[in-house]
Order: C-alpha cells, then sequence, then structure tokens
C-alpha cells in the first residue's frame, strides 16, 4: 500500500527530486509491511556457514580460555603458541567473510535517506524537532483559509480540503509532542 | 551487584522502550497515509468539479501541501525514531550505571559520571 502512496506523490507531484526520495522512504522502511506480507530486507542474509566457522571457533578459542584458565607462565606460551595461531586465523578468516558479505540495497538507501534528510543544519534540527515544520505548515493552512475566506468565502467544497490539511500538520505535532514525555 | 537482575532490568527497559517507539512509528505513518490519500482524492475530485475548478492559486497551494506533508512525515518518523534510540540509550545506561553505582555507594566509594553519548 505504501507503494502505492509513494506512487501518487511521485505522480502528482513530479517536479520535486526531494520529494521523490522522500516518498521512497516510507516503501524502504518496510512500511508496506503494515497492510501486505513483504520480505524487505535492512540487513545480511544468515549464513549457515559462516554460522557454522564462528561456532567451530568461537570452541576453539573457548578450549584456549580453558587451558590457561588456571594461569599459565610465560616459558608454558610456547606449548600454546599453535593454539593462538588457530584461534587468530580462524577469527581473521570469519572476519573476511564478514566483512564481504553482501550488504542489502535497501539497508544501505534507509541509512542515506536518514543521512541525507539530516545532513543540513537546518534539517539536523527538523530531524530532532519536527514539530518546528508542522507547526509552520499549521500556520501556512490557517493562513491560507484566512485569506481565501476574506477575498473569496469560503466554498464548502473547499472547507474540508483545509481541516484535513490542517489536521494531518497537527496529527504529527501531537503525536510527537506526547512522545516527549519520558 | 546482581547481574540477574541487570539483565533482566536492560531486557525489560528496551522491550517496553523499542515496542512503545515502534508502535507510535507504526500508527502515526499508518494513519498519516490514510489522510493523505484521503487529501489526494478530495484535492483531485474538487479541481475537476468543484470549488478548486476555477481556484489555480489554491489548488497549487494544496498540491505543495501534500509535497510538505510527505516532507514532514519524513522529519516526523525521523524525529521518533531518534527518540526511541535515546530511549533505548537511556534505559540501558540507567540499569547499567545505576547498579555499579549502587555497588560502589555501598562500598562507600564515589559514584561514577553516567556516559556521555558518542
Amino acid at each position: 500500500m505504501w507503494r502505492q502512496f509513494s506512487f501518487i506523490f511521485i505522480a502528482v507531484l513530479p517536479g520535486s527530486h526531494a520529494l521523490k526520495s522522500i516518498a521512497r522512504l516510507p516503501a524502504v522502511m518496510g512500511l508496506a509491511c503494515l497492510l501486505a506480507a513483504c520480505a524487505v530486507k535492512f540487513v545480511p542474509d544468515y549464513d549457515e556457514h559462516l554460522f557454522t566457522q564462528l561456532n567451530e571457533q568461537n570452541q576453539a578459542a573457548l578450549v584456549l580460555f580453558s587451558s590457561v584458565s588456571a594461569g599459565s607462565s610465560r616459558a608454558d606460551y610456547r606449548k600454546f603458541k599453535a593454539s593462538y595461531d588457530k584461534v587468530i586465523g580462524g577469527m581473521e578468516a570469519v572476519r573476511s567473510v564478514i566483512e564481504a558479505r553482501t550488504i542489502p540495497v535497501s539497508g544501505v538507501k534507509l541509512t542515506k535517506l536518514l543521512v541525507d534528510l539530516c545532513k543540513t543544519e537546518a534539517s539536523m534540527a527538523d530531524c530532532v524537532n519536527s514539530s518546528s515544520r508542522n507547526i509552520r505548515q499549521v500556520l501556512d493552512t490557517l493562513n491560507t483559509m484566512r485569506d481565501q475566506h476574506r477575498q473569496r468565502g469560503l466554498d464548502a467544497g473547499g472547507v474540508p480540503l483545509f481541516k484535513n490539511d490542517y489536521e494531518m500538520a497537527m496529527h504529527r505535532i501531537l503525536v510527537v509532542e506526547a512522545a516527549l514525555k519520558r | 551487584m546482581n547481574r540477574d537482575e541487570i539483565v533482566s532490568g536492560i531486557a525489560s527497559a528496551l522491550k517496553g522502550e523499542l515496542k512503545s517507539g515502534w508502535n507510535t512509528v507504526r500508527s502515526l505513518v499508518q494513519e498519516q497515509s490514510e489522510a493523505i490519500a484521503t487529501q489526494t482524492v478530495m484535492v483531485t475530485k474538487e479541481r475537476v468539479s468543484g470549488s478548486l475548478r476555477d481556484n489555480d492559486q489554491l489548488y497549487h497551494f494544496f498540491m505543495k501541501q501534500l509535497e510538505k506533508h510527505a516532507q514532514n512525515l519524513a522529519f516526523s518518523v525521523a524525529n521518533l525514531t531518534i527518540l526511541t534510540a535515546e530511549k533505548a540509550w537511556n534505559a540501558i545506561v540507567d540499569v547499567i550505571w545505576g547498579e555499579i553505582n549502587k555497588a560502589l555507594a555501598a562500598a562507600g566509594m564515589g559514584k561514577l559520571p553516567m556516559p556521555a553519548f558518542g
């Protein structure tokens, strides 16, 4: 459903590149899951081979810890050198697999969108104080409604447009401000 | 200092904060999506055969508002996400440093300051 809404935003407001990015945000975030099954992934897949390797290396490391649990002198290090090599070498191999695996595009996009959204000085403030933008939008609605009323009068069909417009922005303010109670 | 109490304290604090945070975002997005879709339909209908048919200025105002609603919803979601992260951080820090400071106080030692984020 969110994909549909994203499509609506993009279709009705074709000139805005920023809007296209923002309209994709809910879809990217997997909020399509709200009303339909979805399979969005932000993080890598489970890798059974990697998991097995991890368990094997973990076991080897725990054996090493166990073998020195009563303490071990400097002179005894030679006895454990091969174990250290095996554990550290094995962990290095696991690290290379973890670092080389595919990262889901959606996860990268989500991160990028949030970074993009909050990257300027002004938008950084809006990301932690979004009511500032929303209250300005409430005022835009009320001022425009007043001007319309004064200049042309209000048509019965137009009032619900102003009301819905107002309620959307006010709803966001109320939700965020209520969440700030902590 | 009881290890199990620390573990269950963190688990219950995080569970509550994350569940509550996500529920807030989810219901906000759901309700806003319905309202934005409704507004889109209403504006289009009024443009085709209603009060906006001969009022270009107002029609463009409402179209611009739709763009702002989409943008501002994204900022509100970001805001709530950051707030949830803040609550999760504080929940963990409160439990861990609370237990440490309790133990230090019992031993007559000075308290550790809460760690700064980042």
